[in-house]
């Protein structure tokens, strides 16, 4: 689904609103620190999903108060982002688990090269 | 249900891995199983309070998020170097200390996502009841990762201004992260300093509440990281305010 040409959808659009946040990630794939930039209740989910390791579809249908088939919709996004995993087997209310495997951006306070090339030669 | 706490500090040298050793001693003291993971794999030194160096460590962190061991086998059972009557069991994941491969991963990144696998797996096999993880200070991937998957967050600070202006940006994150439990600490309060005063102007500052202010220490300068405060000093006042905190913890 894209969103960007048309620009922000309306503000009583709620799925319409989440999906335009989950699309404009700076990032293809969602790290720790951007869930820091969504807006609740999306962010609740990532939190949620983040702290306990999974969450279900009912669970994300309750917290974004949307109907399970577009809650579906936002977490399929979500799978696509890679913060959550598809489960093996589809059930009535499918858990979803999070998947933060994604290589880290730079470290904060990186050593400058010249020095790591010297620790290497210790 | 296990528990996984986060100790952090915006500012560098707060005290959050004696903190952290000293609490995980007494939580296993009291016969809990109890994980301490060292994540500040930049500049790590937990291990050194626990008089571990380089030859005591079988594997590290870095080895298993190389790929190279399963996490479970760089756990070390330190509880025999606890030096005191421990009725349950302390787990030490060292950080290695290797220049080349501290360089290595700070040049290679690694998969941060490997961490969160990785402190599941190590409360699982190991049993744990808690899984401390003392972290580097600032804010970087991993410390927001480890204060998101966190149903508690120690942040330490001292009363400095710096470190009140950089603690608001980390108040603020850990709310932003829902964190479950926010435990403020302050450390290292100089003797002219009232303890309560300090207290008020620190719940004034982050509305929220402080467990512990916890004094300047000399015979803790002293110690040099050499031993665990606790043990050593088991009725200090310094080592009464590390049983608030754990109490806290318990509740
Ligand atoms: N209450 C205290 N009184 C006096 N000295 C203290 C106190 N708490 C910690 N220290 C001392 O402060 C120094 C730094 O402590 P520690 O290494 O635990 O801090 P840290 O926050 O982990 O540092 P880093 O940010 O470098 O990881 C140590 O020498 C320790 O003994
Ligand atoms: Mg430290």
């Amino acid at each position: 689904m894209q969103f960007s040409k048309s620009g922000p959808p309306k503000k009583d659009d709620r799925l319409g609103n989440y999906m335009w946040e989950l699309e404009h990630r700076p990032q293809s794939k969602i790290l720790p620190s951007d869930v820091l930039k969504f807006s609740d209740p999306l962010r609740a989910v990532l939190n949620q999903a983040a702290r306990i390791g999974r969450i279900s579809l009912s669970e994300v249908s309750k917290l974004l108060d949307l109907p399970p088939e577009q809650a579906q919709r936002v977490i399929d996004l979500i799978v696509e982002k890679d913060f959550l995993r598809r489960p093996s087997s589809l059930g009535d209310n499918p858990v979803y688990e999070t998947r933060l495997a994604v290589r880290t951006r730079k470290l904060n306070d990186e050593l400058p090269k010249e020095i790591l090339n010297k620790l290497d030669d210790l | 249900m296990s528990k996984i706490i986060s100790i952090h500090s915006f500012r560098g040298g707060t005290g959050k891995s004696n903190t952290t050793a000293n609490l995980a001693a007494l939580l296993a003291m009291d016969g809990f199983r109890v994980g301490i993971v060292d994540t500040d794999i930049q500049s790590p030194g937990i291990h050194v309070i626990f008089g571990m160096d380089d030859s005591d460590m079988k594997h590290s962190l870095n080895d298993y998020l190389w790929g190279k061991c399963d996490i479970k086998d760089a756990a070390h059972d330190v509880t025999g170097k606890l030096g005191a009557d421990v009725k349950g069991q302390l787990f030490l994941i060292p950080s290695s200390i290797k220049a080349g491969e501290i360089a290595r991963i700070l040049r290679e990144g690694y998969d941060v996502g490997l961490l969160t696998d990785g402190f599941r797996d190590l409360v699982d096999k190991l049993e744990l009841d808690y899984l401390l993880i003392d972290t580097h200070p600032g804010l970087n991937e991993e410390t927001l990762l480890s204060m998101a998957i966190s149903q508690a967050l120690i942040i330490i600070m001292r009363p400095d201004s710096q470190d009140y202006q950089g603690t608001a940006v980390t108040v603020d994150i850990a709310r932003k992260l829902d964190v479950p439990n926010m435990l403020m600490v302050v450390n290292k309060t100089p003797q002219a300093f009232e303890l309560e005063d300090v207290r008020e102007r620190v719940e004034k500052s982050f509305n929220c509440e402080v467990v512990s202010v916890i004094p300047h220490s000399e015979e803790m300068m002293v110690l040099a990281s050499s031993e665990l405060f606790v043990v050593r000093y088991p009725d200090d006042p310094v080592t009464k305010e590390f049983r608030i905190i754990v109490d806290k913890i318990k509740a």
